[in-house]
């Protein structure tokens, strides 16, 4: 296990968002945080990220290269396909043509081959993630951040792209660290399970899977997902209300 | 996945929509175009070549333009003043708004300036430049300078502030720093937004070097429309116009090639988006 983070919290102004969160990841794991709207999730892959600086508490997480596949595809518009994939190669300095050979080999191994060409706004949603995701893996990260990468893509895609993730992850070793809204997805690709209360952020709730990404079937994601759901810290995070007692305050 | 086959077919219906619209753009184009000439012909039967010539009269004066030195004077003469008021609009526009783009604490000492210069008409600009100057060519150089540069200090500021933060973040994740930021993030950003300022800032600048020539300069195309007018030449003053009118076209539709090449994704986007 690798130190990750030390004891950070972090404040915006006077508000504290994070409070004395540890964490530890192995490589070839995936982390999967899950916790309320606004409570400091995608603020936490910042501070992996060294996009911003804890106000207490240490980042001591020293991968590099690092890749974070941001929520909002966020691609050059000005750069084709093959060029957003390449983009952190020619940040390491990579020359051109080796560079787009290899932005090729991704796009086609992510359903780009035929559009490596194109540019971002000419694409689906589903497409410009999948043109994310590449840009990450292009680089061979040692960490990747996810930040809700598939929120906003249908179920077909979202399961491809998982599928395509959690590979990734098992054949090159990387840590990845996982923001998600969706316990499905924490289940089903999530190796260990990190839920966050309400702002501030602490973690209030660790879950290990006892199965590999390729042994987690429906049934099992189903029967984890209810148990989880009828954890009390799991549900007071999220407000959940127990189902039952919720039917009967209903019933005239 | 992405077939080869979906793309395609996304093209071609694409196509197949572009093709009647561009077909009855033309037509219409066409049709208003020759509207125009027969009314212009029906007028001028109404009234005196000196009023409204007819366009044939307006053609065969242009056409003895075409042989004449005067005609590559008066161009050369008004695109010496377009070229070297618009450099220092961009050199002096341009540094004033890469420095209120950098550093935010300059923008309230501008403001108030930029406010006013793109205020001021152009034509008050002349005014003062007779009472400096004199007649010559600093009249148009200046009016052009004064005019264009607030419009090219505004566009660089914007393009110099508006980087987007989404894209800084991403540069910085993946370690874009210096050659290759500058190469792949801050140069394309800032170009795209400062081209179509330039475009609208040289078509001006065209405009105010002529209407300066008319009144304060002794050559250039606005010169040489004053001296037919004054010779009661309506034909040759339309013929200037046209000759003006074709400069500007030029101009811009360098600028327009100039930016597609530089700019090749906007033509990409405006001809197809993503579902």
């Amino acid at each position: 296990m690798a130190p990750l983070l030390h004891q950070i919290s972090h404040h915006y102004g006077a508000r504290l968002v994070l409070e004395e969160i540890s964490l530890t990841a192995a490589p070839g794991e995936l982390v999967a945080l899950m916790g309320p709207s606004g409570c400091g999730k995608t603020t936490l892959l910042n501070l992996l990220a060294g996009l911003l600086s804890p106000t207490a508490g240490t980042v001591e997480q020293r991968a590099t290269p690092i890749a974070y596949v941001f929520q909002e595809p966020r691609l050059f518009p000005w750069y084709t396909v093959l060029q957003n994939i390449a983009l952190g190669l020619k940040a390491q300095g990579m020359a051109q043509r080796s560079r787009l050979q290899r932005a090729r080999s991704l796009a086609e191994s992510v359903g780009l081959g035929a559009a490596g060409h194109l540019y971002p706004p000419q694409l689906s949603g589903g497409m410009k993630q999948r043109v994310n995701l590449a840009r990450a893996f292009a680089i061979q990260p040692q960490l990747l951040l996810l930040d809700e990468p598939f929120s906003s893509v249908d179920m077909g895609t979202r399961q491809q792209l998982q599928q395509l993730v959690m590979t990734w992850v098992q054949q090159h070793q990387t840590t990845a660290i996982l923001v998600t809204h969706d316990l499905a997805e924490a289940v089903v690709m999530g190796d260990r399970l990190l839920v966050l209360s309400p702002c501030p952020a602490r973690i209030v709730s660790c879950w290990h899977s006892d199965r590999p990404p390729h042994q987690r079937d429906p049934a099992y994601v189903y029967r984890t997902l209810s148990d989880l759901q009828t954890r009390p810290e799991i549900a007071a995070s999220f407000n959940l209300n127990p189902p039952l007692e919720t039917s009967r305050s209903l019933t005239p | 996945m992405v077939s080869r086959q979906s793309l395609t077919k996304t093209t071609a219906s694409q196509t197949a929509i572009a093709r009647p619209s561009r077909f009855r753009s033309v037509l219409l184009s066409f049709g208003m175009l020759t509207l125009l000439l027969g009314l212009w012909q029906w007028g001028a039967q109404q009234y005196t070549p000196v009023i409204l010539p007819t366009p044939g009269e307006v053609l065969s004066a242009g056409r003895s333009l075409l042989s004449e030195v005067r005609l590559w004077g008066a161009i050369s003469a008004t695109t010496f003043h377009v070229v070297t008021g618009f450099g220092l609009a961009l050199a002096i526009g341009g540094l004033l708004g890469l420095l209120v783009g950098r550093q935010l604490w300059v923008q309230p000492a501008l403001a108030p300036i930029s406010v006013a210069l793109l205020g001021t008409p152009p034509i008050a600009w002349l005014v003062l430049t007779m009472v400096w100057f004199g007649l010559g060519h600093a009249n148009s150089i200046f009016t052009v300078a004064v005019t264009a540069g607030p419009l090219v200090f505004a566009g660089v500021a914007d393009a110099v502030r508006g980087l987007d933060p989404d894209l800084v973040a991403v540069a910085q994740v993946y370690r874009l720093e210096g050659n290759a930021r500058l190469q792949s993030l801050d140069w394309p950003q800032v170009i795209s937004r400062l081209l179509p300022v330039l475009v609208t800032g040289l078509g001006l600048a065209w405009r105010v070097a002529i209407m300066a020539e008319v009144l304060a300069t002794p050559t250039g195309i606005g010169a040489e429309l004053n001296t037919a007018r004054a010779n009661l030449d309506t034909a040759e003053v339309m013929a200037w116009i046209g000759v003006a009118i074709a400069l500007v076209l030029t101009s811009d539709t360098l600028l327009r090639t100039l930016q597609r090449r530089l700019l090749p994704w906007q033509a990409a986007t405006s001809s197809g988006g993503g579902g």
